[in-house]
């Protein structure tokens, strides 16, 4: 303790007997009162003061948070520590250090700047805070900068030691139950760190499909080239593009081989699997980086087979774990002409009171309610615009029963498809002319059971919509992805 | 010498590791390294900043929650010998101006889609079943934030080591 009480000043500004008059006097007057002015290094016991009285020395001390908690460990309940510091605008009249009075001052102080060390330091609820302010008793402001000031030049503070209550601040997070464990991985810390990634120096381009399809992924062949200029590339191609893609220039070797035929409605298709062989044949060297550049997914077998790094292609990691660049683009407007435009939880849906909520779902069980006639559940009434749609939903029904489950499709009032479950729950088409609030229904049937059922909600595609990517810009959005994957940005080289 | 920043705090306290772990990891810092420790975040997470310098000797760990702005938190996070902290906004910022980063991540979101990215991160997380379960809350987990309070302050701490050995490591995992 001897470093950090070390006395800092003496004299009249610190006299316990200077302080008396002003507004901390009520607080001065216990019998039990050390003043830490006279000898900061002796600490009475803990617990043992009425009173604590340390005047100027906290701004000298390094570790404001040790010395507050010494402090007040010495007072004990229902007793004060009483902390005065000079004023950063009284005393010291300066917003940063050095202090021009007092040099080795490590602090400047306001009344905020005390109370948030004190706040670091002790325990919330071990204390409270009786007195706060500036002490300026007597303070001569007429004084100019340069000549010491006159009068007191205080911040000063009193805190009362109080009984701390039984409960804490803290938020429990109590498990209501053991968490469920991992299902494909060790139950282990994952560690996993990205550092700068090595160059790519040799690349595999594969770009297997039609002329027209070559000639739209040559942005994306150029990117490559862009993206990395000092690697060799290769580029395999099927032999009706072989002299297009040399003609190009874009690849330092271009490799044919026919994954298909040239025209398979004339000459029928060929058989992938014996491809994938002679492909593996073919291409048995070993690349930093490998892309596959066809967006449908047949391709992605020879992919798999090359001996890369990295290998990139369209389409997810559920889809093609071996991926190590996917870009998951949903090929749905592209290729089927509809898109997911919505996804209803089954917590957007209002339901009966005879139904209840569980585990995510609105059910409903025979066993525990009688059968209803009337609307289960309804909603979410979102605004649908005219067109046409698909509505899928999440619904289990118990078939065993023989039952049914009506629903219907309305958009403000007017019913746009109807009809009955029994089996499964099938896609639902409709169409909405008028823009309106969307809401599906479930009911039961006339002179049916009704079966029991979970209902989780559902998926709602718009149909006819226009795709988003061009073929073009799908190919140059996964060399893209793989240049921010592999080469590092200005800031990263920072 | 280069100061650790901790930045113990997001927007979410389902992706806040918990804070008697982060000081655990700051108590082992400061017996087994030089560097000053600094605690960022915003006014509003203040009152828990302070329950975190608590114990510590505060010329090795400054408080500065609440009280630099954006300028001041960014200069502090580009001078950093390491940046340690959850999955927000300092992490990334960390990350992506290249200052070496630990972010601890939770289970709330998909690690592959949310992480950091740089070139000297290291992400730690558990692998949980009910991960990512996209809770917003602490409160709303029945598991007690498992996947965050799962991993252990020593853990943490071996990877800042690693991280300011300047070895360039690999992907691994450990207990």
């Amino acid at each position: 303790m001897a470093e950090i009480l070390s006395p800092s000043t003496e004299g009249p500004l610190t006299s316990i007997e200077a302080y008396r008059d002003g507004p901390l006097g009520p607080y001065l007057t216990a019998k039990r009162l050390r003043d830490l002015n006279h000898a900061p290094d002796a600490l009475p016991a803990e617990g043992s003061q009425a009173v604590l009285f340390a005047p100027w020395l906290l701004q000298d001390i390094a570790d404001y948070r040790h010395a507050l908690r010494r402090w007040f460990a010495c007072v004990e309940e229902g007793g004060i520590l009483v902390v005065t510091v000079p004023h950063a605008f009284l005393h010291d009249r300066r917003a940063q250090l050095p202090s021009l009075l007092r040099p080795g001052q490590k602090r400047l102080y306001t009344p905020a700047s005390l109370l948030a060390e004190v706040e670091e330091a002790l325990a919330p609820n071990s204390y409270r805070i009786r007195w706060l302010g500036d002490d300026d008793a007597g303070y001569d402001y007429g004084l100019g900068r340069d000549t010491p000031p006159i009068g007191r030049q205080d911040v000063a503070l009193v805190i009362e030691r109080i009984h701390p209550p039984a409960w804490s601040l803290a938020v429990d997070k109590i498990p209501a139950e053991p968490p469920p464990g991992p299902i494909f991985e060790p139950a282990v810390t994952r560690i996993e760190r990205v550092t700068a990634q090595q160059p790519v120096r040799k690349i595999l381009l594969l770009k297997l499909d039609h002329l027209g399809d070559f000639i739209m992924s040559v942005p994306a062949i150029r990117a490559t080239r862009s993206h990395f200029p000092a690697a060799h590339v290769t580029l395999v191609v099927g032999t009706w593009n072989e002299a297009l893609a040399i003609e190009t220039g874009l690849a330092d070797r271009v490799v044919p081989f026919d994954a298909f035929s040239r025209n398979p409605v004339e000459d029928g298709g060929l058989d992938m699997v014996e491809r994938a062989e002679a492909f593996a044949a073919l291409i048995d060297d070993s690349f930093d980086l490998a892309i596959d550049l066809r967006t449908f997914a047949d391709t992605r077998p020879l992919l798999s087979q090359v001996d890369a790094t990295h290998r990139a292609g369209i389409g997810s990691r559920a889809m093609f774990p071996f991926l190590d660049i996917a870009l998951p683009v949903n090929l749905d407007a592209e290729q089927l002409g509809y898109a997911a435009i919505a996804n209803f939880e089954s917590a957007q849906f209002k339901h009966h009171d005879r139904t209840w909520c569980e585990d995510g779902a609105i059910r409903f069980s025979t066993d525990r309610a009688p059968q209803p006639r009337f609307a289960l559940t309804w909603g979410p009434y979102w605004r649908l615009e005219p067109g046409d749609y698909v509505l899928r939903p999440a619904i289990h029904i118990n078939s065993a029963q023989g039952g049914a489950l009506a629903f219907d499709v309305v958009v403000d009032e007017r019913v746009c498809a109807s009809g009955a479950f029994d089996v499964w729950a099938a896609d639902v088409e409709f169409r909405v002319e008028q823009a309106g609030a969307f809401e599906f229904r479930l009911w039961a049937v006339d002179g049916r059971p009704l079966p029991d059922f979970d209902f989780r909600g559902c998926r709602l595609f718009r149909k006819g919509v226009p795709g988003d990517l061009h073929q073009s810009e799908t190919q140059s959005l996964l060399v893209e992805l793989a240049a921010m994957r592999l080469v590092a940005g200005e800031d990263q080289r920072a | 010498m280069k100061p650790i920043v901790v930045a113990p705090f997001s927007n979410s306290d389902i992706r806040d590791w918990p804070l008697g772990h982060f000081q655990s990891l700051i108590g082992k810092l400061i017996e087994a390294r030089p560097e000053t420790v600094h605690v960022v975040g915003v006014p509003s997470q203040s009152i828990r900043a302070r329950d975190l310098v608590r114990p510590f000797d505060s010329t090795r760990v400054v408080n500065d929650c609440g009280r630099v702005g954006w300028e001041g938190l960014t200069r502090l996070v580009h001078g950093a010998g390491c940046v340690i902290g959850n999955n927000s906004g300092i992490a990334h910022l960390a990350a992506f101006r290249g200052v070496p980063t630990i972010c601890i991540f939770g289970g709330a979101h998909q690690r592959n889609e949310w992480k950091p990215i740089g070139p000297n991160v290291i992400v730690l997380s558990r692998a949980l079943a009910c991960s990512p379960c996209g809770l917003h809350t602490a409160a709303a987990c029945p598991f007690g934030v498992a996947c965050l309070d799962q991993i252990d302050p020593e853990t943490v701490f071996d990877s800042v080591q690693q991280l300011l050995s300047g070895f360039p490591g690999r992907a691994s995992a450990s207990a």
